[in-house]
């Protein structure tokens, strides 16, 4: 073979190798394990509240121990209701894994609580369940391979505040001077990642004649709340109570700007009810 | 009695029987070494009795089709090239290595052993497949013979040599004249072409198709339904790059005539790497819930450019052998070859053996 012809056959083989070489090397980390992402699933992610917002965090560590950098990690994600809407938009930045390291990718997910105003009384007492787009996308083998991966995954935020009662076996009357009050029983149980969190209860009492006294009250949250309210009544609402009459009490729960009542009735007082 | 061209005075035994050798090692031993050895392996497993038992019928078979076409080798060896009784010869080859291929099919039992045992496997296609070739063999003792008909004719002196051709006046696109073919090395390059585009790939593709089938998973259906759509892009690709390859062949290296197939043979070539690669995505959807996205965008244009590269390399061809080929008096590249081989022996006979020389004396005053 002439000279030249041998000259341009070895450089087109020697640019086919270097091709070759360059795919081998990308698939076999793949193959013997060089490359691992190790989500950290104790207790579901870490998750936190305050009053504007959700967070909720994985930590993420990836390992590359591979031939080349992975570069532009990015993990986004997309929350959407049941019609489709989005509520919630978030990613974190682009963080590059070079060869031979261990990056921990700390992946926050905020979720504004203002942005759930369709959902929020749904999600406070009973839970809502949404639909997360997770998008993960990265560069590999010198940024000439881009591989993503989407999922669909169901989100379940919710409830915070569950088993709200009033024990209106336990009420009693109280009196300090000329003042009256009715003290009533109630608890009610709180997700931890609520706890912590302000909430306010608001207990209103009334009989045929009318309301006799409500009273609202600040607290703080904590896993299961047993506490009691001092409702101040009036003199009156006092001197038919001891004659004995059915009194009604809406018991209510406020937690990020929704209620939730509940209603029921005791008889208190002298005579046969 | 005067046989004509099948006269034994034509017959050479030593060309005969390297022939005879090498056509007996590739009909007769390597089949049925890999017969024997492939039916004594399949019995001993449970689940491909059946399957080596069919395979061990092949044996007689194989015996028979290869000393027959043993023996005709050595004809077809032992005549020139160019003449009426090698053609014969070599074509009786070809047709006897169809009839083969097609006794092994054992009329249909292979199929249904290989359907019960492995998976549906369309065995005619992969028989049609190798069709595609075995009609190229059957061509190509014809265009030897054409291609080496009038040198033969010369040396027996039946008919006067031809003049060398000049180089005046012979512009670029005289470089197509049919004088100046191969049909050997056309129909050899298209078979090769054919080969490696057509009958490989879809084998390839076959062979996938019906493992993947067996599998019996929603989600490879998608991908089952690509290499649909692949086989028959790479089939209408494969047989343009087939066609077009015929012409490369048959044209000599320093000719436009080469060079401009050639380079419609590369980026066509291009095209097929392009869609092979399925286009640099892959996409695998699982339950409409889970999405795996791969992009290799980037390494299949290297590969592409890879591919693109042989333009290069006809370029230089071009360059490099056109003065050679014009002073050389436009000679076909099958005859230029064998002149190349002749004029090698022709030198090594001339060069006087050295003697060895003597051991010198003392010479006393």
């Amino acid at each position: 073979m002439k000279v030249p012809l041998l000259i341009t056959r070895l450089g087109i083989i020697a640019f086919k190798l270097i091709v070759a070489l360059i795919v081998i090397f990308s698939i076999l980390p793949l193959i013997n394990g060089g490359l691992n992402v190790d989500i950290d699933e104790t207790d579901d992610g870490q998750s936190s509240m305050d009053a504007n917002s959700m967070r909720y965090d994985f930590p993420i560590t990836i390992t590359n121990n591979g031939i080349y950098d992975i570069n532009d990690v990015t993990i986004s994600f997309t929350i959407v209701d049941d019609d489709g809407n989005e509520l919630v938009r978030g990613s974190t930045g682009n963080v590059d894994v070079p060869v031979g390291s261990e990056v921990e990718l700390d992946f926050r997910m905020t979720i504004n609580i203002d942005d759930l105003e369709d959902v929020k009384m749904e999600m406070v007492f009973n839970g809502t369940d949404l639909t997360m787009n997770l998008d993960v996308s990265a560069k590999y083998t010198m940024d000439l391979v881009n591989v993503g991966f989407q999922a669909d995954t169901e989100l379940t935020i919710g409830p915070f505040i569950t088993n709200i009662q009033v024990h209106t076996y336990s009420v009693n009357l109280e009196s300090e001077g000329s003042e009256h009050f009715m003290i009533v029983p109630y608890s009610f149980s709180c997700a931890d990642m609520a706890t912590g969190q302000d909430a306010s209860v608001h207990t209103e009492l009334s009989d045929n004649n009318g309301t006799m006294g409500n009273v609202t009250q600040q607290i703080e949250l904590q896993s299961y709340t047993y506490d009691q309210t001092r409702v101040p009544i009036t003199q009156e609402a006092y001197d038919r109570l001891i004659m004995g009459e059915y009194v009604n009490v809406a018991f209510s729960v406020n937690f990020l700007d929704c209620t939730s009542t509940v209603n029921g009735q005791f008889y208190y007082g002298g005579g046969s009810p | 009695m005067n046989f004509g061209e099948f006269d034994r005075k034509f017959v050479k035994l030593g060309d005969g029987l390297k022939s005879v050798v090498l056509h007996a090692v590739k009909y007769l031993v390597l089949p049925l070494f890999f017969v024997v050895f492939f039916s004594f392996f399949l019995m001993k497993m449970d689940t491909m009795e059946t399957i080596g038992g069919i395979v061990s019928e092949m044996q007689p078979l194989v015996l028979i089709f290869g000393i027959v076409i043993s023996a005709v080798g050595f004809f077809k060896g032992a005549y020139p090239k160019g003449s009426y009784s090698r053609l014969t010869f070599a074509t009786a080859v070809a047709i006897l290595t169809i009839l083969y291929v097609w006794s092994l099919l054992l009329g249909g039992g292979l199929q249904e052993a290989v359907n019960d045992e492995i998976f549906e496997l369309d065995l005619m296609s992969l028989f049609m497949l190798y069709m595609v070739g075995a009609l190229f063999n059957t061509f190509l003792p014809l265009a030897e013979f054409i291609d080496h008909r009038h040198a033969w004719l010369e040396r027996s002196e039946q008919v006067a040599p031809r003049e060398k051709e000049s180089a005046d006046g012979h512009l670029w696109y005289h470089d197509f004249h049919l004088r100046y073919g191969s049909m050997f090395n056309g129909i050899v390059l298209s078979r090769r072409s054919a080969n490696k585009f057509v009958i490989v790939p879809l084998i390839v593709i076959i062979l996938l198709k019906a493992g993947l089938t067996s599998l019996d998973i929603d989600e490879i259906d998608a991908l089952t339904s690509s290499l649909d759509d692949a086989y028959y892009v790479m089939l209408y690709l494969g047989l343009a790059i087939t066609a077009i390859s015929f012409f490369k062949g048959f044209y000599p290296k320093g000719s436009f005539s080469r060079f401009l197939p050639a380079l419609i043979v590369v980026l066509i070539s291009m095209y097929w790497v392009w869609t092979i690669g399925l286009e640099g995505k892959f996409v695998i959807d699982a339950a409409d819930v889970v999405t795996f996205t791969l992009d290799y965008t980037g390494i299949l244009l290297l590969m592409v450019c890879g591919t693109g590269l042989w333009g290069v390399y006809y370029a230089v061809e071009l360059w490099t052998y056109r003065r050679e080929w014009k002073e050389g008096g436009f000679q076909k590249d099958a005859l230029e070859g064998e002149k190349k081989k002749k004029k090698v022996k022709r030198e090594r006979k001339s060069k006087p053996t050295e003697e060895p020389i003597p051991p010198q004396q003392n010479v006393q005053p």
